[in-house]
């Protein structure tokens, strides 16, 4: 309460005063502090490419008498900074199959083709080899910095895979009868088919190089189908989306993510985290499903049709092997905003807040639990605070064929906001208190409360007032006010999750395109800084 | 706030000659729609008694959560519309003054192993325009009722039954087709062990999986499973349960 008379009073004596009195204020009674770095550039991690433009880190890194430093270097500086402001440490994006220009981390040298044409073998293969010597390069870097945990996030590769429809199949599909996603509905209902009135050219399915499922459009993979909202509220996604014919296949991957392992360990630095997939939203995509139980390519793990791929015994048996806890393999997802900060009064279908409703949705999918929409959800409610609450009737929601523990992890990724409207330093600030006070009970129902609590993604430590295009750097349509990440300390410490061990991860995203968010700069004004000077916003509690 | 937006229907009305439902909500009735469904299986006589689940389908807007992400939710002004209708015992219901819109359908009859289509199809969906009745005529097929029965002599398995949050230390369900799958709800618990039930459909290749990171299981022969998920194949008849039974032998190796 009184770390909120503080704020509220700075909103009266404006940003100056503000900085001065929030910046003291450390995270809660225990806390550490972590950063993004975001996408990491493996394929061109050395002294020889240039931290510029033409590689997406035009402002990001060091220029030096008017030359670009090299990534590397820019690299170990940026780490440097962040090890001397208390960071413990980093989440990085990989990329297995980025196949994008310029080439900033490929991992496999036939992206694009089925999974018996690639294979994880960098003993005969030089792209493989130099890929992860630099995963390694980075690792030794991040310890010479004084930085020893990391987090690893497969990222979605682009979706720029096709196939028609006619030559599309789903799990659903009985084989041997001709059937496929243009004549039988054995596919999803929001599978594109027909033709493309605006190119009056045939629908075509998309697909990433390591999603085990279909997408709708070109792009970034996030127009996944088996949408339960495009699909007549059908929770079935999991088992009609369709089968990747592109996928780079389990064993591939495992073989990467193995090497990845092996490197931190031989370096080194603890996995703190490990999560192929990040943000999964069950709610909407019971085919994300596949992410932790696959019933989409089972031969890619060397396993038998109709079998399921245990992805999340797979990937604990890789972390135990390397020495790391099996229980940090791990799927972050997100908290639910609202227009109102301080609205937190309905119960969603888990018997949880429904603010709450991502974490509860991945605990119950890890757990053969059931995910997707129930049927008697109060719609006013989603309409008025876009919240998902309301009933009980569970009997349409899906349930996934495998069970495992609960992760000793709980990763939430959270922005508080009163969302569609410029905030204030008041809203920014109640909603934080309202989202971290909600989450303690989902670690009580969810008897998870021994585990650690990670703030994934949260909002960087100096926000930018630039424009990607024509939004925001920070959530898009609106300007948040510069004091926002201390709001955001300040919501915190006021709520009962104020009294848990937290990992506070601030975004950040050095391999921007736009070069405008995180500016690099010597001085206190740099937009990567979270704790310069050890004078927050985020200052952690421990080392 | 719109007068569109109502309180969660669920009505149940069965009268005399054709089952009248009506969703409590406050639109004026000159646009309001009517659903009119006849329930038949595939040789189109009625079937009494079904219960028709129906939902408006709303457009959506996405929200923003994360710099990434958003999440979808109904748009502003979108009517909401949900119940239930019990068909009479000539197949009919009929449920006025919904909002215009699309509408998915689920069905099911109880105590009858009807396949719901929304769990082995898709939803039906039916546009119910402004002051118009939207018939529909649904066709449930006859399956018939899985149930697998687990003795737990030592009492491994939880002695509850499977709720929200109860840890799952066995999960029962049936692969078909090229890897679909469907899960069987542990439907009660008794002393000596745990019951589920799932409806399936006739004529179509399974394999029943049971898996489990915890406990062991063997069959009546005392043969034992590969809980990283047995292939136990089989296929049902018109008219014949299939029951199959296990029982757990102990804890897990792990």
């Amino acid at each position: 309460m009184c770390v909120r008379t503080v704020a509220r009073l700075c909103v009266l004596v404006g940003f100056l005063g503000c900085a001065g009195l929030s910046s003291a204020t450390t995270i809660g009674s225990s806390s550490y502090l972590q950063v993004n770095l975001s996408f990491m550039p493996f394929t061109i991690y050395d002294y020889t490419h240039s931290a510029d433009a033409a590689n997406q880190f035009s402002t990001s890194c060091p220029v030096i008498d008017g030359v670009h430093v090299d990534i590397r270097t820019c690299f170990k500086t940026i780490l440097g900074n962040m090890a001397s402001q208390g960071v413990s440490g980093v989440r990085i994006f990989v990329n297995l199959c980025d196949t994008s220009l310029p080439i900033l981390s490929q991992a496999f040298t036939s992206c694009g083709e089925a999974y018996t044409s690639n294979s994880w073998d960098p003993g005969s293969n030089p792209t493989q080899a130099a890929w992860i010597g630099h995963v390694s390069d980075f690792f030794g870097d991040l310890r010479t910095a004084g930085i020893y945990n990391v987090t690893i996030t497969l990222a979605d590769d682009p979706a720029v895979y096709s196939e028609l429809p006619s030559d599309a199949t789903s799990p659903n599909m009985q084989p041997g009868l001709g059937h496929n996603c243009g004549n039988t509905d054995d596919c999803c209902p929001d599978t594109p088919t027909g033709i493309d009135p605006a190119t009056m050219l045939p629908y075509m399915i998309y697909f990433s190089a390591t999603q085990p499922f279909g997408v709708k459009s070109m792009g970034d993979g996030n127009d996944i189908i088996g949408n339960v909202w495009d699909s007549d509220a059908s929770n079935q996604g999991y088992n009609c989306a369709p089968i990747n014919p592109f996928f780079i296949g389990w064993n591939n991957e495992f073989g990467a993510i193995n090497a990845m392992l092996a490197k931190a360990a031989s370096n080194s630095i603890n996995v703190y985290e490990l999560e192929t997939e990040q943000e999964l939203n069950f709610g909407t995509f019971t085919v994300q499903g596949r992410f932790m139980y696959d019933n989409s390519a089972p031969e890619s793990a060397g396993l038998s049709s109709g079998d399921t791929v245990d992805v999340v015994s797979d990937l604990r048996s890789l972390m135990t092997a390397n020495g790391f806890d099996p229980g940090r393999v791990n799927w972050s997802s997100t908290g639910s905003e609202t227009p109102s900060a301080t609205y937190n009064s309905c119960t969603n279908v888990y018997t949880d807040y429904g603010r709450n409703t991502g974490p509860d949705e991945m605990a119950q999918a890890i757990t053969a639990g059931h995910i997707g929409i129930n049927s008697d959800y109060n719609m006013s409610i989603a309409v008025d605070y876009n919240l998902m609450c309301g009933g009980s009737d569970t009997s349409l929601m899906f349930v996934l064929p495998d069970s495992s523990t609960q992760p000793d992890i709980i990763d939430v990724h959270i922005y508080s906001q009163a969302t569609g409207a410029t905030n204030t330093d008041v809203q920014v600030q109640d909603a934080a208190a309202t989202d971290f006070g909600d989450l303690p009970h989902f670690l009580t129902i969810a008897s998870d409360t021994s585990a650690a609590v990670v703030i994934g993604e949260t909002w960087g430590g100096t926000i930018s007032t630039a424009m990607e295009g024509s939004l925001y750097c920070w959530a898009g349509n609106y300007l948040f006010p510069s004091g926002t990440p201390a709001d955001n300390v300040a919501g915190f410490n006021g709520s009962a999750l104020s009294g848990y061990t937290v990992t506070f991860r601030p975004w950040m995203e050095l391999e921007d395109p736009s070069g405008v968010c995180f500016a690099y700069t010597s001085s206190s004004s740099n937009y990567q800084n979270v704790n310069y000077g050890g004078d927050g916003p985020y200052t952690p509690t421990n080392p | 706030m719109t007068t569109l937006r109502i309180a969660t229907a669920l009505n149940i009305v069965a009268l005399a000659s054709v089952s009248f439902a009506s969703p409590a909500w406050c639109q004026s009735s000159a646009s309001a729609g009517t659903l009119q469904v006849n329930v038949t299986d595939p040789q189109s006589r009625p079937i009494g008694g079904a219960i028709i689940r129906y939902r408006r389908v709303p457009k959506t807007v996405m929200v923003a959560n994360t710099l990434a992400n958003g999440h979808e939710v109904p748009a502003p002004g979108e009517a909401a519309a949900y119940g239930e209708a019990a068909a009479d015992a000539n197949g009919s219901l009929i449920v006025t003054g919904l909002p215009a819109g699309r509408y998915a359908l689920c069905a099911h009859v109880p105590s009858a192993a009807y396949l719901d289509p929304c769990v082995w199809r898709q939803p039906i969906a039916v546009a119910i325009p402004a002051n118009v009745t939207a018939p529909r005529v649904v066709v449930l097929s006859l399956g018939v009722f899985l149930k697998v029965r687990v003795n737990d002599p030592g009492g491994l398995l939880p002695q509850v039954v499977d709720g929200l949050w109860t840890p799952r230390k066995l999960t029962v369900g049936v692969v078909y087709a090229r890897g679909a799958y469907q899960a069987a709800r542990n439907e009660s618990v008794d002393a000596a062990g745990h019951d589920y039930q799932l409806i399936i459909p006739v004529g179509v290749p399974f394999t029943l999986r049971l898996f489990s990171h915890d406990v062991a299981l063997t069959d009546l022969s005392g043969a034992a499973l590969d809980m990283s998920g047995s292939k136990i194949a089989f296929q049902a008849t018109p008219g014949q349960n299939q029951a199959f039974a296990f029982r757990v032998s102990g804890a897990a190796a792990r």
